[in-house]
């Protein structure tokens, strides 16, 4: 487990918070400037013709919008950029752990639990922007009998509540467990030596791919769910 | 595990929150216009490239229509010009032929004319020589002279009978 440890690089306080600029932080702000660097390179050409990066930019440009018209709507396309940064960040993130001696960030739970917060937040605004009070009708949906009011409500907070948590656990879950294989396989790698390890060195390359996969994947399965929850705050049940 | 402790809490939500909200202002101030801009001018183009495709397909359909029109016309005149030409033809042989025709009627007319003079006269020829034999063998065997007349009338009655 050592490779999710987090290390503090510049330690900083502030009030009695202990806010170190750790490597956690430092592949935060990698992800932020590899995915600027990568977007703003690719497009620099601005051709209507695409070349190869240009068109890579594009597919995963279409490919989130997309994904944000079928869930959210036409209502979405303000709310693209967010849903963008959240995807690029998660897929960014996933991608560089993979690198070796690299640190996931989305592999904690206090970094893709503040995701999916401010994802709530965010759909707590404008829900309450869309509906005004009838909002409040997100945890006793119209024409629910008195009688069941008094479980109805506790259910729905708490299914409401749980929406951040399932998309924390998801994604902290899946990068954590493909981290810990990677790192088993390859310490058999190791322990078998140049002779034996080529088998689980393979098997290891294998993982990887698997792991990329995994991540985009994961950072979709993010994206969508994001989507789904804000097309439920903005349109009814 | 690490990923659950919590002395790292405030620290990663700190910087998460700070490199979120600085990658959520790059996106949508730096890195997310020019791909919405490229891909609007793509559009923009593609449909403009299939408007203008439309409209060149419907000008060459009205010019092959056009074509087709002229081909039409021009075909009837021709056909007219042929029918006009026939009829003429057929009007200008008919002619002729009533002309040769008539010219034909005409000489065999003249002709048997000239034959039926030639015929009297070669009658009337031969009335005057009989005649004249006929005088010239009546003085020889009787020593009178026949008059004329007589000879003529003689002579008019055998050849009216003749002829008829």
């Amino acid at each position: 487990m050592e490779q999710f440890n987090i290390k503090p690089i510049i330690p900083i306080e502030v009030g009695g918070f202990d806010i170190s600029f750790t490597n956690s932080a430092l592949f935060m702000s990698l992800a932020v400037v590899l995915s600027t660097l990568f977007l703003v390179l690719a497009m620099r050409k601005r051709s209507l013709i695409p070349g190869t990066m240009q068109s890579v930019a594009e597919s995963i440009y279409e490919f989130v919008a997309g994904v944000v018209k079928e869930n959210v709507g036409h209502e979405g396309k303000k709310f693209f950029p967010f849903i963008f940064t959240i995807f690029i960040f998660i897929a960014f993130g996933n991608m560089l752990g993979l690198l070796p001696y690299s640190f996931t960030f989305t592999s904690h739970v206090s970094a893709v639990g503040t995701i999916a917060i401010i994802a709530l937040i965010i759909n707590v605004v404008v829900g309450i922007r869309a509906k005004g009070w009838g909002w409040l009708h997100t945890f006793c949906p119209a024409g629910s009998p008195i009688i069941a009011v008094p479980i109805l409500v506790p259910i729905e907070m708490i299914s409401f509540l749980a929406k951040p948590f399932s998309l924390t656990v998801r994604l902290s879950a899946n990068m954590t467990v493909g981290h810990v294989m990677l790192k088993v396989i390859a310490g058999f790698v190791v322990m078998l030596g140049l002779a034996g390890g080529v088998l689980p060195l393979l098997f290891d390359c294998a993982i990887v791919i698997f792991e990329i996969g995994i991540g985009l994947l994961q950072a979709y399965i993010f994206t969508v769910l994001s989507c789904i929850y804000l097309g439920e705050a903005l349109h009814e049940h | 595990m690490p990923q659950l402790d919590p002395t790292w809490f405030v620290s990663q939500i700190f910087w998460l929150i700070i490199m979120f909200g600085i990658l959520y202002i790059l996106m949508s101030k730096v890195a997310l216009p020019p791909v919405d801009k490229v891909l609007e001018d793509r559009q923009k183009r593609i449909e403009d490239d299939i408007r203008r495709a439309t409209e060149l397909k419907e000008e060459a359909e009205a010019a092959l229509k056009n074509y087709e029109d002229a081909l039409k016309g021009a075909n009837a005149e021709a056909k007219k010009i042929i029918s006009d030409a026939k009829d003429e033809m057929a009007a200008l042989s008919a002619k002729k032929d009533k002309e040769l025709t008539e010219r034909l009627a005409h000489q065999v007319k003249q002709s048997e004319e000239g034959l039926e003079k030639a015929k009297a006269a070669a009658l009337k020829e031969v009335k005057k020589m009989s005649e004249e034999l006929a005088i010239a063998m009546v003085e020889k065997l009787t020593g009178i002279k026949p008059s004329a007349k007589d000879v003529s009338d003689a002579s008019g009655k055998v050849f009216k009978e003749s002829k008829a």
